[in-house]
């Protein structure tokens, strides 16, 4: 390790590592996560995983630990990404004694994967914000309307995750009456609405002048908070919460979702 | 249009994106407006449907649908099945379902000892609570 190189190549790891930890941390702690790890069809793990790693590449091309601007790195760095985000998982779940011997190794797969999605998110994202914040600049100066759509649903896919797997996004819906679920989609459009309004006038990106306040309503938070609620639904789909499940049931639980969603992908705006 | 050049007129695609999402986020509204005011607001109302009887090791398997027919959500459902022989009840057995949303269906299944298929079985749900 006396080379330079070297040393920033561990270094990297290090703040991946750690970016990993904070973005998965409330759901290595959340049991529903460990559940879900066990019974979760086969099929949607391995298609949230491929789904996933596009993302990871994107992210990594606004984002990510090191300042690429090549397909090519980008990809490496999203599978390195990747396996931080395993490797994290597996240790602090061996350590919390949720992975112990005795488990089928098709267990242990499933809870460490569902895990690092998180963790992968994190080790690219957090590690941006924890060192230089100026690598990116060019490409967000670049990031047009398919750029701001891409970091909106990665921002929502973040935070949706985070709520998603718990019972709690359940039972609040059910507690709602269409009455509540209403009133909660109204104030998550101002919510994100005041948030896009800030990030719109920083940076000069996606400059708002001559952008009257309903072209920022309809092009960023209407369709923010759309790609919110469809993230919503394809990770509830994911975590069988919607198996069964009639239409009203659906929308409403849809809505409580789309609520850590929609403000997630505005305020990704704001953050990447 | 004659706007200001670059941040004038968002292309096609751009403003295609937006009528999509506009459309997504108002048919919801219009859905959740119809449900609160037409919508079924009744008390949870459970029928449950058994789907077949099967032999698990010394134990007999019932398993059971539950739907909701009502316009509220049932929480802690409590399903009871009854077996019965010559009028006489010779065994109970019970399990609960944590929810089951309006027009919602969940699954379950009751273990007996003795076979259900040489039996009277009753099952049908003996209480909830609103979530």
């Amino acid at each position: 390790m006396q080379d330079g190189a070297g040393s920033e190549f561990w270094q990297d790891m290090a703040r991946a590592f750690g970016g990993a930890l904070i973005f998965a941390f409330p759901l290595l702690m959340t049991m529903e996560m460990w559940w879900l790890g066990l019974y979760l069809a086969r099929y949607k793990l391995a298609l949230f995983v491929i789904a996933l790693l596009p993302v990871l590449v994107g992210l990594s091309y606004y984002a990510g630990f090191r300042h690429t601007f090549d397909f090519k790195e980008d990809v490496i760095d999203a599978l390195v990404a990747f396996v931080v985000g395993v490797a994290m998982a597996a240790l602090f779940l061996t350590l919390f004694g949720v992975i112990k011997t005795g488990m089928s190794p098709d267990a242990i797969v499933g809870n460490v994967i569902l895990l690092a999605a998180p963790a992968s998110m994190g080790a690219i994202l957090a590690s941006k914000q924890l060192g230089q914040l100026q690598n990116n600049a060019r490409a967000l100066q670049q990031a047009r309307y398919a750029g701001e759509l891409f970091i909106m649903m990665a921002g929502a896919l973040l935070l949706a995750f985070n709520v998603a797997p718990t019972e709690a996004i359940i039972l609040i819906a059910y507690k709602m009456t269409a009455w509540h679920a209403l009133a909660l989609i109204v104030v998550t459009l101002t919510v994100m609405h005041v948030i896009v309004y800030t990030a719109g006038f920083r940076g000069q990106r996606q400059t708002p002048e001559g952008a009257t306040f309903w072209r920022m309503f309809r092009h960023f938070t209407v369709v923010g908070y759309a790609i919110g609620g469809l993230v919503s639904l394809y990770v509830l789909w994911t975590f069988e919460h919607l198996s069964g499940c009639g239409l009203l049931a659906a929308v409403q639980t849809v809505v409580v979702t789309a609520f850590p969603a929609g403000v997630g992908a505005a305020v990704s705006r704001l953050v990447l | 249009m004659a706007g200001k050049q670059g941040v004038g007129e968002p292309p096609l695609w751009e403003r295609l994106v937006a009528l999509v999402g506009s459309l997504l986020v108002l048919a919801s509204v219009v859905y959740l407006l119809y449900q609160g005011i037409w919508g079924d607001h009744s008390p949870p109302d459970i029928v449950i449907e058994q789907i077949d009887v099967m032999d698990s090791g010394a134990d007999h398997l019932v398993r059971f649908r539950a739907r909701n027919q009502g316009g509220k959500t049932a929480a802690e459902v409590i399903v009871r099945g009854v077996l019965e022989r010559d009028g006489e009840q010779i065994e109970t057995a019970e399990a609960s379902i944590d929810y089951i949303p309006p027009g919602s269906e969940q699954q379950g299944g009751l273990y007996f000892s003795h076979d259900p298929r040489q039996a009277q079985l009753t099952i049908g749900a003996s209480g909830y609570r609103l979530p």
